[in-house]
């Protein structure tokens, strides 16, 4: 059913990984991304290979389960495994069909870019597979807390996160609703032209935006019945408090991070941009 | 507990351009009054007035002319403003745009967050409350798993976790089942156990007759006041204003036409039983 | 001849599981002209069964034949069927669009192929068989009140002359006197157009006065199909589901217990009700 698909696909286990706060989990995610693009090294791959290999073991999250974020990439992969693979040209020409030469160059990089695509999605679905929703907003509003001072509004933007979350599979829901209700009327929107068919979709845009702003008032309505007035004086009932578990994390990735830089410096550096 | 007098409240209308080119007046002259740890119905048809007077009870609506106070304090009075929410909780029809957590302990936390209780007594209140509407075994799903019944239940311990005096009911059963309906009844008479007071707005009459009194709502005025049984005796009346009397209140008022001597105050499949077959 | 008949339909929402339906082996027949009421709690497969009926849904096991022919064999127009089982689902005003009241309900017959023209007076005659009035034609849809909106989809559906008329719940949320009104006037359509009608229901008191036959639904299976007389009787069993009696019915039978000769035939209206106890009293 459409109600349950979880946005950010959380996978419920118990693991320290789960326990971690969250602002470990978001900080060490964007170190590994980073230390991913830094360096182009056999050592700093086999690096987060095996970093990634200990963090999926240690979550207990089942390996298929990670490997699920790869599908929705498969053919971005694929195409600009391609273009990377046949355009660039340097070193010396490993195949040649036709007019499409393969080069040297052109084989490292797209096996490099392979890599990196891979580990990125899978070391971010690891996140968000181990930590709620909640937990990832809550854990994005004390990290962008700073910004407070120069007048983000940083309550604001998490809780309006925090209630698309929410909201999302009932909306989701609302849309299936409405599309039969517009077909059950002889709606057809599936055969036409491109014109037909933008057209075609009005009968359900229409209604889906009436009942949306229906629903944020009413919820606008009960939230303000419930005392809700902003971040001031707001307290949490489930604070983010940093235990021993998440400085280790914090110790562990440090190490990580100097580690997968020097591996890249034995070899040399380079920067791709793709 | 609520108190109004000579409430009166208008709204503007707008036309297409978004002027306004008229005022409605949704309550005219209004006077309630509800008893503390009393169960208080309130009926009309649709477009009565009977929202609007149950927002008017928590300020989330405030009179153009008259008062209305709450535990005393006076809802035009800003500064009272939290306090009144807090003590007169309401919970609305649509199950779905009223609960704001992704995980159901969460949601009823949000009272009590927004109100600034420290964290030990917000986990104190969520496990009494999600207990009080028997939601415990619950607690960890997502608000989305739940039958409209448990959404209401749901509902009610987030309003409950802010220890409110009375609790507003705006059709909380129109569009449950009646399995869902029987749960948010039982829910009522927790509440009523407890010395809460409940304001319930509603079109089922079956309802209404367990109230301890029941205010008839037609075009912004009370037009009825009284016991259950006075207001469901005047079947005439009450037909009037849009009501239908319970199944059982109508065999009583055909057979009284009919010469069969009965009382007027049966209002229950029970007492009709002991009238008909134990006197 | 039958108008629906369904063989042994099941239904499951995943493919990869097909034993986990949300109906399951399900099988009746509605006649032309019949009024048939559908109830079960939320969650039986109500809303499910429904959606097969015009072929928004198709089921994984068993054949649905509409006037004798299956729907699912090559090539059968789903479309047409639609046009044909008119389906309004719960909370219909929802489904609103169009920036007038007339243009609204003109959006199926147009769908259909029919001329502006044509639409139109379908339009103007279904608003008139739902009872909403000239003046509103040119309003927008948004600027009427709740009962009015209904109104107005269900005359969306009706002006494309189906002749079966499902309808999920649309009592729900109106005032009683405002029930009340609406199931007269479906009847009163019924009688003048001789459609079929499928009434989805949770008030035990509308469909005991409304319908002429009930099926029940429980967990995904139809359970009993009978006159709601007959289902009625079996207080115990409705019980169980959730689905409880009419207050009459309930009455009479404490009564019956109590010792009150009523008479063993199950009531289930105002009327009768009335009719056996001042019996009974003489």
């Amino acid at each position: 059913m459409i109600r349950d698909i979880t946005i950010g696909q959380y996978y419920k286990a118990k693991s320290v990984i789960h326990r971690l706060d969250p602002r470990v989990k978001l900080v060490c995610t964007l170190l590994f991304l980073i230390s991913l693009f830094l360096t182009r090294s056999v050592m700093t791959y086999l690096l987060a290979t095996l970093w990634l290999f200990v963090v999926i073991k240690t979550s207990k999250v089942p390996f298929r389960f990670v490997m699920r974020g790869l599908k929705a990439i498969v053919i971005l992969l694929v195409v600009t495994a391609m273009l990377n693979l046949f355009m660039l040209k340097g070193g010396d020409v490993l195949v040649k069909i036709g007019r499409f030469t393969i080069t040297e160059a052109g084989l490292s990089a797209t096996v490099y870019l392979a890599v990196r695509l891979i580990y990125l999605i899978i070391g971010s679905s690891l996140m968000t597979l181990t930590t709620t929703p909640t937990q990832l907003t809550d854990g994005l509003e004390s990290l962008l807390g700073p910004l407070k001072k120069i007048h983000v509004p940083v309550h604001e933007i998490a809780m309006m996160m925090s209630i698309a979350l929410r909201f999302i599979p009932i909306l989701l829901e609302e849309t299936d609703k409405i599309m039969k209700a517009q077909l059950a009327r002889g709606a057809d929107f599936e055969n036409g032209n491109i014109f037909h068919r933008v057209k075609g979709m009005i009968p359900i845009l229409v209604p889906l935006f009436v009942s949306a702003f229906r629903r944020a008032n009413d919820l606008a309505l009960a939230m303000e019945a419930r005392c809700y007035h902003g971040g001031e004086g707001r307290t949490r009932m489930k604070p983010l408090h940093y235990q021993k578990r998440d400085y280790i994390a914090y110790a562990v990735m440090i190490v990580y991070m100097v580690l997968s830089f020097c591996g890249g410096k034995w070899l040399p550096l380079h920067f791709w941009v793709f | 507990m609520i108190h109004a007098k000579s409430l009166t409240y208008d709204y503007e209308t707008f036309d297409s351009e978004g002027n306004a080119d008229g005022v409605v007046r949704a309550l005219d002259d209004i006077s309630v009054d509800i008893e503390h740890g009393k169960f208080v119905a309130i009926l009309g048809r649709n477009g009565s007035g009977k929202s609007t007077l149950a927002k008017q009870m928590n300020a989330l609506l405030l009179p153009t002319s008259g008062t209305v106070w709450v535990d005393g304090k006076d809802t035009k009075n800003q500064d009272d403003l939290w306090d009144i929410r807090q003590s007169a909780g309401m919970v609305f029809q649509n199950p779905d745009n009223q609960i704001v957590g992704t995980v159901v302990e969460e949601d009823v936390g949000f009272g009590p967050e927004n109100m600034g209780v420290p964290t030990e007594e917000i986990w104190v209140r969520v496990n009494k409350c999600l207990k009080r509407m028997g939601m415990e075994p619950f607690r960890y799903e997502s608000p989305n798993a739940l039958s409209g019944g448990q959404k209401q239940r749901l509902s009610i311990a987030g309003i409950l976790a802010m220890e409110p005096k009375c609790v507003i009911m705006d059709e909380p059963t129109a569009m449950l089942d009646p399995g869902g309906r029987r749960e948010v009844m039982k829910a009522i008479k927790d509440l009523l156990a407890e010395h809460l007071s409940v304001v319930l707005i509603t079109h089922y009459m079956e309802e209404a007759v367990e109230a301890d009194y029941i205010y008839v709502m037609d075009s912004g005025h009370v037009v009825m006041t009284g016991t259950p049984v006075e207001i469901f005796s005047d079947t005439e009346t009450i037909k009037k204003y849009g009501l239908q009397p319970p199944q059982v209140v109508q065999v009583v008022d055909e057979l009284i036409k009919k010469g069969v001597p009965l009382n007027r105050n049966i209002l229950t499949t029970e007492e009709l039983v002991q009238a008909l077959c134990h006197q | 001849m039958s108008s629906i008949e369904l063989k042994n339909v099941s239904y499951s929402y995943d493919p990869d599981h097909p034993e986990d339906t949300t109906i399951e082996d399900i099988s009746f027949k509605v006649e032309q002209g019949e009024i048939v009421g559908l109830i079960g709690q939320t969650g039986s497969g109500k809303s499910t069964l429904i959606q097969h009926l015009n072929g928004l849904l198709k089921a994984t096991k068993g054949d649905i034949l509409y006037g004798g022919k299956s729907i699912y064999t090559q090539g059968y127009k789903l479309q047409t069927l639609r046009f044909e089982v008119g389906l309004v689902f719960q909370y219909p005003e929802y489904q609103l669009f169009e920036t007038t009241v007339l243009a609204d309900v003109c959006y199926g017959p147009k769908n259909q192929g029919l001329s502006e023209e044509d639409a139109r007076a379908r339009a103007r005659e279904a608003l008139g068989l739902v009872g909403v009035g000239e003046k509103l034609y040119e309003k927008s849809p948004f600027d009427l009140s709740g009962g009015q909106k209904r109104r107005v989809a269900i005359a969306g559906v009706l002006a494309m002359h189906p002749q079966v008329l499902i309808l999920d719940e649309p009592a729900a949320g109106l005032d009683p006197e405002g029930r009340e009104e609406f199931l007269e006037q479906i009847r009163q359509i019924h009688d003048r157009t001789g459609m079929t009608v499928i009434l989805v229901s949770h008030s035990m008191e509308d469909v005991a006065r409304f319908v002429d036959r009930l099926l029940v639904m429980n967990k995904g299976k139809l359970i009993m199909d009978g006159t709601p007389k007959e289902i009625f009787s079996r207080t115990e069993q409705m019980n169980e589901i959730g689905l409880f009696v009419p207050q009459v019915t309930f009455l009479m039978q404490e009564l019956k217990k109590n010792g009150l000769p009523v008479g063993d035939e199950t009531v289930i209206t105002v009327k009768e009700a009335v009719e056996k106890i001042s019996e009974a009293l003489q």
